[in-house]
């Protein structure tokens, strides 16, 4: 019962996060996309990350979500199918892996949130350097882009570690 | 070989890098061959935008809030210099009429119907931006059943913001000048000096450091200085003429002193854009 419960709460969650991306980026974009300092808000990874580094006995088929998010990202966002497809599940698997390794807590959560928060523009710059779809050079990405946006993010998750920890503790509690 | 491929997870990430590399070269193909997205993109991308109105619209409403207190610490002394403008606009709107009145009447006598400079506005709001920092495009809030096509420049505050990449049913994605791909849309613009003689040249690149756009292939040697307005000129397509670009803020010339490299401030706002207005030409 409560199992059934976190999951809806994980896609609906999910789902905001996908949408508030997109929001936050276009309302505060005066403020963020700064020509000498870009942060992008990667709500939908922190969602991600945080699902599958708290999960402990849930089986939740957090792998298709992901790759349901990336579709999204691809067809509204990008017009490119293909790139957050593949980035997503890799945050996932990524996340997973770590929680064998690592102790939950909140300093294990934001070094997972560093490398999950660096991992998705190094390979979405990566897949559009490819196909010629941007003109940011490597060194304007580490400087300009990659920085701020890890400083951004890694706050949101401080912000957030102890609300989502409480979520999936009381779940494992009341199973 | 056969150890290899009896490894589950080996298999599992080669075919989702060989499928998503397969899509995304797909994609590229179809983003500048056809006019629309294939079908299923339409469709899913008019469900995402009508999702993403859920919302947007509250947080439209919290970017809001902040946006009205800073603005409210400036309001004064904007307050003064508007009450100022406004009182030249009066002016400068009868004399626009009547040059407008006019122009018609000549036209029509020369038997002009459409000229370059006619388009009519289509206005959208915004309803997304991609979250990307190499990507800055824009979702906007109508499509086709509007009657926006793919290619028609879009306008923001003072000026040109960009052009129309994708278009769906009811929702478009416009690529902003600021971004610098090798696939990006190059606009033909000219500037006119104060001698009255035009120089023809297209965009053809941006400088993200000192947030400028640079105007190339200038293969004339008349005078331009800083502070000469740059529109569109209309030549080579769906563009009309005479949308603002910007104003030119430095010019230097190559080795052989034939080409003009030129430095434009853009007018439009390529920051928070709530509503644009697309172009379409008449």
């Amino acid at each position: 019962m409560r199992e059934s419960s976190l999951r809806w709460t994980f896609i609906i969650g999910l789902l905001l996060s996908v949408f508030l991306d997109g929001t936050i980026s276009q309302q505060f974009a005066g403020h963020l996309f700064r020509s000498s300092a870009t942060a992008v808000p990667e709500i939908t990874t922190l969602w991600l990350l945080c699902a599958s580094f708290f999960e402990d006995q849930y089986h939740m088929p957090t792998y298709w979500f992901a790759v349901f998010a990336g579709v999204v990202f691809d067809l509204f966002y990008s017009g490119y199918w293909g790139v957050y497809l593949f980035i997503f599940p890799v945050i996932v698997w990524l996340a997973r892996t770590l929680r064998q390794v690592l102790p939950v807590n909140l300093f294990a959560t934001l070094l997972v949130g560093f490398l999950g928060f660096t991992i998705q523009p190094l390979l979405s710059w990566s897949a559009l350097q490819m196909i010629g779809g941007t003109g940011t050079s490597f060194a304007d990405f580490m400087v300009i882009d990659l920085a701020p946006t890890l400083a951004l993010n890694e706050v949101i998750l401080l912000i957030l570690y102890v609300p989502l920890r409480q979520l999936y503790l009381r779940g494992a509690r009341v199973q | 070989m056969h150890r290899f491929f009896s490894n589950r997870r080996l298999v599992i990430i080669a075919v989702g890098i060989i499928t998503c590399l397969g899509l995304l070269t797909l994609s590229v193909t179809v983003r500048n061959r056809r006019n629309t997205p294939p079908i299923i993109q339409q469709f899913g991308n008019d469900v995402a935008g009508f999702a993403d109105r859920v919302v947007s619209v509250p947080v439209g409403g919290v970017g809001a809030g902040v946006n009205s207190i800073s603005q409210l610490l400036s309001t004064y002394d904007e307050n003064q210099k508007l009450k100022q403008q406004v009182d030249q606009m009066a002016q400068d709107k009868v004399r626009l009429q009547t040059t407008e009145n006019e122009n018609k009447e000549l036209r029509s006598e020369a038997k002009l119907n459409n000229s370059l400079i006619d388009y009519q506005p289509i206005t959208a709001g915004v309803i997304a931006r991609t979250p990307s920092a190499w990507q800055n495009q824009l979702v906007i809030g109508k499509g086709k059943t509007s009657g926006i096509k793919k290619n028609m420049p879009v306008l923001a505050g003072k000026g040109l913001i960009g052009r129309v990449i994708e278009v769906n049913q009811t929702n478009s994605k416009v690529e902003l000048i600021s971004d610098d791909t090798d696939t990006a849309n190059r606009f033909a613009i000219q500037v006119t000096n104060a001698g009255g003689e035009t120089v023809n040249g297209i965009v053809t690149g941006y400088d993200k450091d000192k947030n400028l756009l640079e105007m190339g292939q200038i293969t004339t040697k008349v005078a331009i200085k800083k502070g000469d307005k740059v529109t569109t000129s209309g030549l080579g397509g769906i563009t009309p003429k005479g949308l603002f670009v910007g104003t030119i803020v430095s010019t230097s010339s190559d080795d052989y002193g034939l080409a003009n490299k030129v430095y434009i401030k853009p007018a439009g706002n390529l920051g928070t854009v709530n509503v644009v207005t697309v172009a379409a030409k008449q």
